[in-house]
């Protein structure tokens, strides 16, 4: 099946409408409203909608596989993570109704609080579900690959390390738990970019052009990562940013990916 | 029932979980104009060129799945195919 074929599909349709959908919506957002705090949260609905069309499509392509069959653990390795992220985005969402609403919530304040733990396992997740599938494909050396994964990953790293992490473990402003949390994001993000990078380079060739899609998701994912924490750092952050369009793309891409290798090999069957 | 090197093609593709294994089997020999109750050695490893090793090369990439099939092709040549 070609990528043409693919997209003509209902669900990647979908999938590709919700990423148009999303895009509009913001551009709404910022040139059609005064930008006040309802319009810019109002971005959640289509960010969460991003997020658990991620985490069903991934639970949808597990079910097709099947628990027996090592392809399957790996999309089940992503939907464990899938929906961690989906759960620390709608606990996230909640807190901003609940704030609307005038509700009070200790649970979720509670969850407010252990946000970015739940986010954390779950990068942990995709990354034990990437080193799980390379442990089937047979690894062998190449300079040129290997030095391009290389070269990827330190150009992202040295930026992150210099401008980021850095400046965070050296401030006095933020705790102990602040920092912990600001350098494990940027940690995981280079591990993540750089199984990206080997990704792209060896399976989508080799494998499935679906790895293209997902190594192209995780790009787009670290790249808003980023960006987030550099305009964090500055204390310029706020919901509905442009730049979560990048999450938003990223998240789209993982279920365009995962959804492409089950239509692969449906065809073989 | 499946013929004895049937079962040995799929069991050694069982990594790919049964059902997707027994359908890629199934349709790779049907490909060669056979099927897994009649499936001789030499139908097999015709399967296996033709649709089988794609098929596996989508899943773990072309260097293990040319091991996978090496073996299975030994396999299949001490069962009789040539």
């Amino acid at each position: 099946m070609n990528f043409r074929e693919f997209v003509k599909q209902p669900l990647p349709m979908f999938l590709i409408f919700w990423g148009a959908l999303s895009g509009l919506f913001y551009l709404v957002v910022w040139y059609g409203t005064d930008r006040s705090d309802i319009f810019l949260d109002s971005t959640y609905v289509v960010f969460d909608g991003a997020i658990i069309f991620m985490a069903l499509t991934f639970i949808f392509v597990y079910k097709f596989y099947g628990m027996k069959s090592f392809e399957g653990k790996v999309w089940l390795i992503m939907s464990i993570g899938g929906f961690l992220w989906m759960f620390g985005e709608l606990a996230s969402a909640s807190k901003v109704v609940a704030g609307y609403l005038d509700v009070q919530s200790g649970a979720l304040d509670y969850l407010q609080s252990n946000l970015d733990n739940v986010i954390i396992v779950g990068y942990l997740f995709f990354i034990a579900a990437f080193v799980y599938k390379a442990m089937y494909s047979k690894l062998y050396f190449d300079a040129k690959k290997i030095g391009m994964v290389v070269a990827v990953t330190l150009a992202f790293a040295i930026p992150s390390v210099l401008f980021v992490c850095l400046p965070v473990i050296g401030s006095d402003e933020i705790t102990d738990y602040e920092k912990f949390v600001d350098v494990a994001y940027v940690s995981l993000d280079i591990v993540l970019l750089g199984l990206g990078a080997f990704i792209a380079i060896y399976w989508g060739r080799e494998v499935s052009k679906g790895w293209y899609l997902i190594a192209l998701g995780i790009v787009s994912m670290t790249i808003a990562d980023s960006m987030i924490a550099g305009l964090d750092w500055q204390g310029i952050y706020y919901d509905g940013n442009f730049f979560e369009l990048l999450f938003i793309g990223s998240y789209l891409l993982f279920a365009l990916g995962a959804l492409y290798q089950k239509k692969i090999h449906e065809s073989f069957i | 029932m499946p013929t004895e090197a049937c079962k040995m093609v799929q069991e050694e593709l069982m990594f790919l979980g049964d059902i997707l294994c027994f359908s890629i089997v199934k349709k790779g020999l049907a490909k060669v104009g056979s099927m897994p109750d009649i499936a001789t050695p030499i139908d097999l490893t015709r399967a296996l060129e033709s649709h089988i090793e794609p098929a596996i090369v989508s899943f773990v990439g072309p260097r293990e799945a040319h091991d996978i099939v090496l073996k299975i092709k030994t396999k299949l040549s001490k069962m009789g195919a040539s």
